[in-house]
């Protein structure tokens, strides 16, 4: 083996061989990001080319309008030649009516391909009807971008012109006839009443809807701070009251409390049975006697006698074990006793301990009471005693006992219940007011409510039964708040833990109202187009003061009245009775949907109520609707307002400013007026035009048989007259 | 302390594969950094001339302006370009409007139209000409001059 180190030729190149092969994948990564490099900039090329050709395309394109026709229904009929050397797509026709504010402008899609030099007729929309006195520009759009605009009607060329552009036309309506809701009375007047503000009126007498008012008021919360702490007892789903009845229950329980009660062990012991009473024991001379008695006929008697003599008498054994205090209690009395002669004992079990001196008492021949709270916790056992020791009783003296007592205090735990609730805000001032409580299934313990009323608790019910406990608080309900408490009935020496349930707790209010009412609903006809606006008025008055009033107008896409917004408004009439009160609506927004689409009715309906015992008037002055629809300008209805923009141009199509015009339309009945000021004008008048060459005029026409007329505007030499056709009267 | 001559070919061998390990470490080092750096720079390239050519390929123009009398305004809007685009702002007199109640980035894919409802940021008077200038997405901007 060679180990000389030494490596063979062959290996010496293996780290240039790696080298260059790394070098090489380097290379070849940098001529990868190259190449694709090139192949992105050569597809943006590509596209960029691409993009400047349709450009240069767009710029080739050129549409002729050949002729703008209109068809039997006024749609565009439109002939088209592509005079360019490239085949045009058409992919929209715009059609823009500049005449009216705001303007309308329409978009309708085309496929259509123009090949060179070919011409395309009937290129139309059904979605715009070309109206009369109306100008359009029409456009129409290629693929590439390219709109070629038309003018419709074509400019007359070469000279200065008088126009007369229609705007849109106004017709008021008043009602035809009326309905009387409900026992609503008719007194006197017409429909021609609602014609002018003239006060010349149409009345209804108001009918009688007196009626029962009536809320019912659950309750509302757990007062927070109770009115009256401590509480007991827990609920447990209270929001269960404020609701219902239905079955889900507030169950109420009781809560354990702890405390202290005395327990009787000797009540009242005066001694008139057998001697020595059961249980008690004597020595000595005691017995009883009715020499002197406190309490009854007798007591017990110690009489002495001869140099003294002693005796004790004792209680039986009481069991104070479970004490934490004793109370004893008695009646004494003495004739002649010294210190030391009677004496008032106590048994701790073991020994008798002196507690009194009862010889010393200075005051004889009396009954004396003697009470003690015994707190020492040595007597606290099961054979406590209690005992009066006479102590050589000599001749002469007495001691007497009477009337004797002893009780024990001890620790005791009673289940109690005592939960408030609360309404707040209530309505108090109801001729009727009850206290409604739906109850379940009930613990045997008594439930009761009481109110919180001057500041203390009243009784309202003593026990609640399964099903609704009703009792009338109208003599506690005079503030917003009303507060009870639900209270066991037995809250002393109560071991027993119960539950009630409560499904509903609620104040039923209600009062008798004495109401009037009158309700009307007017009818009308009007004109089927497509309104614009509407404005409706309505001038009434009342002969009593403070009305409820609605106006309503009938919504037919409803198929209701409206409660709100649009054709509908309330209010409380005037202070002063009969005094004429406008009420009146603007409506932009869908207006035709206030009459009926097919026979042009609309209804107007009035509504007045008042808590009242007098029946009342309503009057109506006047009742109106107006609408406004855009027209052609070539018919007028019967008595409606047709507006119309005269403009006088030069031949570039600029305005003529301030020139003075003839205005003058041959018509029998004929009414001009300024629709910017709304004044009447002469007819025929004088007008200026305005610094846009324009003058805006109103026309209307009132033949009942129909009229036709021309309507004229002289300008200088230039003469606009257009043809209107006025409606007959329906 | 000299070594004896046998010893002398060990140190060469392994000063031999020290070599190759270094050679191949610092080969495979400069191939990755070459490979992130080539492949981050013809990725940015392509990214920046892809959104180019997008933007080339963009073609609108506003068609007509509607206008109610007061300050509202539709702008219709024609795509006749290559690609979808959609309307990111629009000036009126150079002032941006800033309240659209409709059409603002909506998609408005080739040959359809976009109706952009607005308030004007500017008083329009009649008779007045006004310089519209409508921006997509991708920032390609055309302009509009309006009479109304």
């Amino acid at each position: 083996m060679n180990t000389s180190g030494r490596l063979s030729g062959t290996r010496r190149g293996t780290g240039s061989i790696i080298g260059a092969v790394f070098l090489l994948l380097i290379l070849l990564s940098g001529l990868t990001a190259y190449i694709l490099t090139v192949r992105t900039q050569v597809a943006y090329r590509s596209t960029q080319e691409e993009m400047d050709q349709l450009e240069r395309y767009q710029g080739q394109e050129e549409i002729t309008f050949q002729e703008v026709s209109l068809t039997g229904d006024r749609r565009l009929n439109i002939t088209a030649r592509n005079t360019g050397p490239n085949t045009v797509h058409l992919i929209w026709l715009g059609v823009l009516d500049e005449t009216v504010t705001p303007p309308i402008q329409r978009f309708s899609e085309l496929d259509l391909y123009l090949k060179p030099y070919e011409t395309a007729t009937n290129i139309s929309t059904d979605d715009v009807t070309i109206l009369e006195g109306h100008n359009y520009t029409i456009l129409l759009v290629t693929e590439l971008g390219s709109v070629f605009t038309y003018t419709y009607p074509p400019e007359e060329a070469g000279g200065a012109r008088v126009r007369i552009i229609a705007r849109n036309c106004t017709v008021s309506y008043s009602p035809s006839g009326w309905s009387l809701l409900n026992s609503t009375g008719y007194v006197s007047g017409s429909t021609s009443s609602l014609v002018e503000d003239d006060g010349d009126y149409l009345i209804f007498r108001s009918h009688y809807t007196g009626t029962r008012r009536t809320q019912y008021r659950y309750v509302d919360q757990i007062p927070e701070p109770s009115v009256d702490p401590p509480t007991y007892g827990a609920h447990s789903n209270f929001t269960a009251q404020r609701s219902g009845p239905d079955s889900v229950y507030d169950t109420l329980t009781e809560e354990s409390v702890p405390g202290t009660g005395n327990i009787t062990l000797i009540d009242g012991e005066s001694f008139e049975d057998i001697w020595p009473p059961a249980g008690w024991s004597e020595t000595g001379q005691w017995n009883k006697e009715s020499d002197e008695a406190y309490d009854g006929t007798y007591s017990a008697d110690f009489d002495g006698l001869g140099s003294g003599r002693s005796g004790d008498l004792d209680t039986p054994e009481l069991d104070c074990s479970d004490a934490v205090a004793i109370y004893v209690e008695f009646w004494y009395r003495d004739d002649d006793l010294d210190a030391d002669d009677l004496l008032l004992q106590y048994y701790d079990g073991t020994t008798w301990n002196t507690i009194a001196d009862l010889g010393s008492t200075t005051q004889e021949n009396q009954w004396l009471h003697y009470r003690e709270k015994i707190t020492d916790s040595r007597y606290f056992v099961s054979n406590f005693k209690v005992r009066w020791s006479a102590v050589n009783i000599r001749t002469g003296e007495h001691a007497w006992i009477d009337y004797v007592t002893i009780k024990e205090e001890v620790e005791t735990s009673s289940y109690k219940l005592d939960l408030e609730v609360q309404w707040r805000d209530v309505d108090f001032d109801e001729e009727n007011e009850e206290l409604c409580i739906y109850c379940g299934t009930m613990g045997s313990e008594d439930l009761g409510v009481d109110v919180w009323y001057n500041s203390t608790w009243q009784s309202l019910l003593t026990d609640l039964n399964p099903g609704w406990n009703n009792v009338s608080v109208a003599p506690y309900l005079d503030s917003p708040n009303f507060t009870i408490r639900f209270i066991g009935g037995t809250e002393t020496g109560d071991t027993t833990q119960d539950s009630w349930e409560i499904d509903a707790a609620l104040l039923h209010l209600w009062s008798e109202v004495e109401e009037y009412t009158v309700e009307v609903e007017f009818t009308g006809s009007s004109n089927l187009e497509d309104w614009t606006e509407l404005v409706w008025w309505v001038e009434s008055c009342w002969n009593i003061s403070g009305v409820d009033v609605t106006i309503q107008l009938y919504d037919y896409a409803l198929g209701d009245y409206p409660t709100g917004g649009d054709g509908y408004t309330s209010y409380t009439s005037s202070g002063t009775p009969n005094t004429d009160e406008l009420r009146l609506g603007n409506i932009t927004s869908n207006a035709s949907r206030f009459r009926n689409a097919t026979s042009g009715e609309w209804r107007v309906r009035i509504r007045g109520v008042k808590e009242t015992g007098t029946p009342f008037l309503l009057k109506v002055d006047l009742i109106g609707l107006q609408t406004t629809y855009s027209f052609s300008g070539g018919t007028l209805p019967y008595g409606g307002w047709g507006w119309y923009t005269l403009r006088a141009e030069d031949p570039d199509g600029a305005p003529i400013p301030y020139a003075y015009a003839s205005v003058y339309a041959d018509g029998e009945n004929v009414l001009l007026r300024n629709a910017s000021n709304g004044e009447a004008m002469e007819n025929p008048a004088w007008v200026r035009l305005d610094s846009n060459g324009e003058f805006q005029l109103e026309v209307s026409s009132r033949s009942p048989g129909g009229d036709e007329f021309t309507l004229y505007i002289v300008v200088g030499s230039l003469v606009g007259e257009r043809r209107i056709t006025q409606e007959g009267s329906t | 302390m000299r070594l004896s001559g046998e010893c002398r070919g060990v140190s060469e061998v392994i000063a031999s594969l020290v070599m190759l390990l270094v050679v191949s470490l610092l080969g495979t080092t400069l191939y990755a950094y070459s490979q992130t750096t080539l492949n981050s720079l013809q990725e940015s390239f392509q990214y920046s001339l892809t959104l180019e050519e997008e933007r080339v390929k963009e073609k609108f123009r506003v068609l007509a302006v509607w206008w109610d009398g007061s300050d509202l305004l539709n702008i219709t809007i024609l795509n006749y370009g290559k690609v979808d685009i959609s309307v990111d702002a629009i000036y009126i007199d150079n002032k941006p409007a800033t309240r659209f109640l409709s059409g603002r980035g909506e998609t408005v894919y080739t040959l359809k139209l976009v109706h952009v409802k607005l308030t004007s940021p500017v008083a329009i008077v009649e008779g007045r000409g006004y310089d519209i200038v409508v921006v997509s997405e991708r920032g390609v901007r055309c302009e509009y001059l309006w009479t109304p």
